[in-house]
C-alpha cells in the first residue's frame, strides 16, 4: 500500500498512534528481511534488525518528552540520529530539525525563539537533553503534531515551517522494485529535501548510504558510491560539480537515476553528468521546503515544459512563477508574533485561489520555461538588471571552468560591476581561461552582462544545503 | 610614491581595461579625455575605477575625495591618484568655488588625521 493510500485512510482524531507509519515500515522490514542493510555510514552498516533496536531504545527514553516541543539536534551522517528522529516520529508531539551543525548558544537561541522545550541529541548511544527552556516549561503547546523545518535564515533568525509526516510522506513513490535498493543522501536530513529522500527510501526498504561528511560535501562521497553500488543520488547542482571533480576518471559507477535540484539546474552539469554517468537518468525537481515539491522534469534538459503552466497550479505573473499551493504544501510558518504563543500557527495564504509568487523568474523560450535566477538577486549594472545565474550558466559553458559565481561590486560610476569569482579546473593555464571567459561572454551576453572583474580561487564558500554561498 | 610610479601604474590600468574590451587605443597622451578622446563608456570607467582601487587601495569616489565629473583627462586621474597615495595637495590649484577635488582631499585627510 503506498504511503499516500494508508495516512489518507487515517482520521485526524488518532492521538500517537497516526504518526506510527514510520515505525510500523520499521517493523515491517525488521521482521522480514532483519538482517539486510539499511544503512552504510562511513564506519559501519547496520541491518534492520540493529536500526530498530536503536529505535526501540529511543522511544522508552522519549517517552518522557511526548507532550513537549523539542529540536531535534541531527547529524546527517549518524544512524542513531536517523533512528532518533524515527523514534521522535512515534513519540515526540512536536518536533523541530535542528542539524549539528549549529553551535550550543546558535541553537540555545533557537530553542528560546521558538519556545520549545527541550534540545535533544544523541550522544554515546543515549538520548541525552542538549539544553531546556525554563520558561517554556509552564506553557502548553497546541493539538498539532509538528515537525519542523527551520529555512536557512539569510535574513538572520530563520522560520520554522510546520509540516507533518502525513504531508512530507506525500511525494514519497512506494514500489516493490524500490526494496534493497541503495540512496546516497546528498543533502543534510534536517532539509525538506533530506526528509524526502529518506522517507523514500525508508518506505521502499531501501538502504541509505550516509554521506561522508555533514553537511554533505562530496568530498568522500565518490568513494562512498562505487563502494556502496549507490543505485540513486539526490542532490544539489553544487553537490554534483563537486562530486564530478572528485571523481577519479574512468570510474563509470552504478547510478541509475540522479535527481538534482534545490537550485537552478542548467544544460552544463546535466551534460556533464550525463557523460560521467551514461547509464543514470537524470532528472530535476522544482521543489520548496514552504510549498513541497512541484515540478519534476525527466527530458534530461534544463527548465521545463510549457504545458506544464497550466494556470491551474502554474502560473507566470510579470515574468515570476506563481504557484498554488496543493496538499503537499506547509501547514504554516510557526508564528513568533508572540514567542510565547500556545496558538502557534497561521496559514501562509488566505483561501484555495491565492497564487504564491516563488521569487522565482522565468523565461520563456521555444515551448520551454526556463529559470531566470531568483528575483532578489538581481543585479543593477549601470540601469541594466542583470541576472546572475544567466551569467554563471554561460561561463559554465566552457570547458576549463568548474565552478563560477557571479558577485556583484559597488562602482561609484555605474552602480554595480560584476565580478566573476571563478574555480578553474585542474591544470588549466588560468590567465588564458580568464579570456576565454571573457570572450565567451561578449559572445553570449549583452555588454552589461560580461562580467568586468575576475577572481580565481580553488574553492567557493557553500552553505549548509549544498548550495552555492552567495 | 612618486609621481611616474603613479602615472605608469594609471596608465597599466588603462591599457588593461582598453585591451580587456577591445577599445583601440594609440599612444595616450595625459591630456586625453577618458571618455571623449580614449573611447571609454561608462561601464568602461567604472572598472578603471575598479582596477585603480585595486591598484591603490583607495577609491577616492566613494570616500567622496573626488567626483567623477570633474576628473575627465588622464593627467586629472594621475594627479587625484597621487595626491591620494601621497596625502599631499600637489595637483591643480583648487577652483574659485572652494569647492574642488583637492579641497575635498585636504578636508578628508584633516577629518582623518583628526579622528
Amino acid at each position: 500500500m503506498s504511503a499516500v493510500k494508508k495516512l489518507a485512510g487515517l482520521s485526524n482524531s488518532e492521538s500517537f498512534g497516526r504518526y506510527s507509519y514510520l515505525i510500523d515500515q520499521l517493523n515491517k522490514f525488521a521482521a522480514e528481511c532483519p538482517d539486510e542493510i539499511a544503512f552504510v555510514s562511513q564506519k559501519r552498516s547496520t541491518s534492520w534488525k540493529e536500526f530498530k533496536a536503536k529505535v526501540d531504545l529511543f522511544l522508552t527514553s522519549l517517552k518522557g518528552y511526548s507532550h513537549s516541543r523539542a529540536l531535534l539536534m541531527l547529524d546527517g551522517r549518524s544512524v542513531d540520529d536517523l533512528a532518533l528522529l524515527v523514534a521522535s516520529s512515534a513519540v515526540l508531539k512536536q518536533a523541530i530539525l535542528l542539524s549539528s551543525f549549529h553551535n550550543k548558544e546558535r541553537s540555545i537561541e533557537i530553542l528560546h525563539q521558538f519556545n520549545a522545550h527541550f534540545i535533544l541529541c544523541i550522544q554515546n548511544g543515549r538520548v541525552q537533553e542538549m539544553a531546556d527552556n525554563l520558561e517554556a516549561e509552564s506553557r502548553t503547546i497546541g493539538d498539532e503534531f509538528i515537525v519542523g523545518l527551520l529555512t536557512s535564515g539569510t535574513t538572520g533568525n530563520p522560520k520554522c515551517v510546520q509540516h507533518d509526516w502525513e504531508r512530507l510522506a506525500l511525494a514519497v513513490r512506494t514500489k516493490e522494485r524500490y526494496r534493497g535498493r541503495r540512496w546516497l543522501m546528498g543533502y543534510h536530513i534536517t532539509n525538506f529535501a533530506g526528509t524526502q529522500v529518506f522517507l523514500q527510501c525508508f518506505m521502499n526498504g531501501g538502504c541509505m548510504v550516509l554521506p561522508s561528511d555533514s553537511p554533505p560535501g562530496a568530498s568522500l562521497d565518490a568513494e562512498m558510491i562505487t563502494e556502496n553500488d549507490v543505485d540513486y543520488l539526490n542532490c544539489t547542482a553544487t553537490y554534483a560539480r563537486r562530486l564530478l571533480l572528485t571523481m577519479p576518471p574512468g570510474v563509470v559507477g552504478s547510478l541509475k537515476h540522479i535527481t538534482l535540484g534545490g537550485e537552478i539546474v542548467d544544460q552544463s552539469v546535466i551534460d556533464s553528468l550525463k557523460k560521467k554517468f551514461p547509464n543514470a537518468k537524470i532528472s530535476h525537481i522544482y521543489a520548496s521546503t514552504e510549498l513541497g515539491s512541484s515540478i519534476e522534469v525527466r527530458d534530461e534538459r534544463e527548465g521545463f515544459p510549457l504545458k506544464l503552466i497550466d494556470n491551474v497550479n502554474l502560473k507566470i505573473i510579470d515574468g515570476e512563477l506563481h504557484l498554488r499551493p496543493s496538499g503537499r504544501a506547509m501547514i504554516g510558518y510557526l508564528d513568533q508574533a508572540d514567542g510565547h504563543s500556545t496558538a502557534s500557527f497561521k496559514l501562509p495564504v488566505e483561501g484555495e485561489t491565492s497564487w504564491v509568487p516563488t521569487g522565482d523568474l522565468i523565461e520563456v523560450k521555444d515551448n520551454r520555461a526556463l529559470f531566470l535566477g531568483r528575483k532578489d538577486l538581481v543585479v543593477n549594472v549601470g540601469g541594466f538588471k542583470v541576472n546572475p545565474f544567466t551569467v554563471e550558466a554561460v561561463i559554465r559553458e566552457i570547458d576549463g571552468v568548474h565552478e563560477v559565481l557571479i558577485t556583484a561590486q559597488k562602482s561609484p560610476i555605474v552602480g554595480n560591476l560584476l565580478k566573476a569569482v571563478v574555480v578553474a579546473r585542474p591544470g588549466r593555464d588560468t590567465q588564458d581561461l580568464k579570456m576565454q571567459i571573457l570572450n565567451h561572454c561578449k559572445k553570449r551576453l549583452p555588454y552589461y552582462s560580461v562580467p568586468r572583474l575576475f577572481e580565481l580561487t580553488e574553492q567557493l564558500k557553500y552553505t549548509t544545503s549544498n548550495k552555492i554561498k552567495r | 610614491m612618486e609621481k611616474w610610479e603613479v602615472e605608469k601604474k594609471v596608465m597599466k590600468c588603462i591599457e588593461r581595461v582598453a585591451q580587456e574590451q577591445s577599445i583601440p587605443l594609440k599612444q595616450i597622451k595625459p591630456s586625453d579625455r577618458v571618455v571623449e578622446d580614449l573611447g571609454f563608456q561608462s561601464l568602461d570607467v567604472g572598472t578603471l575605477t575598479a582596477f585603480l582601487e585595486m591598484e591603490f587601495k583607495i577609491d577616492p569616489f566613494t570616500a567622496g575625495i573626488a567626483v567623477v565629473t570633474e576628473i575627465r583627462t588622464v593627467q586629472e586621474v594621475c594627479d587625484l591618484y597621487f595626491r591620494c597615495v601621497n596625502g599631499t595637495t600637489e595637483g591643480p590649484k583648487p577652483d574659485a568655488g572652494g569647492n574642488s577635488s583637492d579641497e575635498r582631499l585636504q578636508r578628508r585627510m584633516r577629518q582623518k588625521r583628526a579622528s
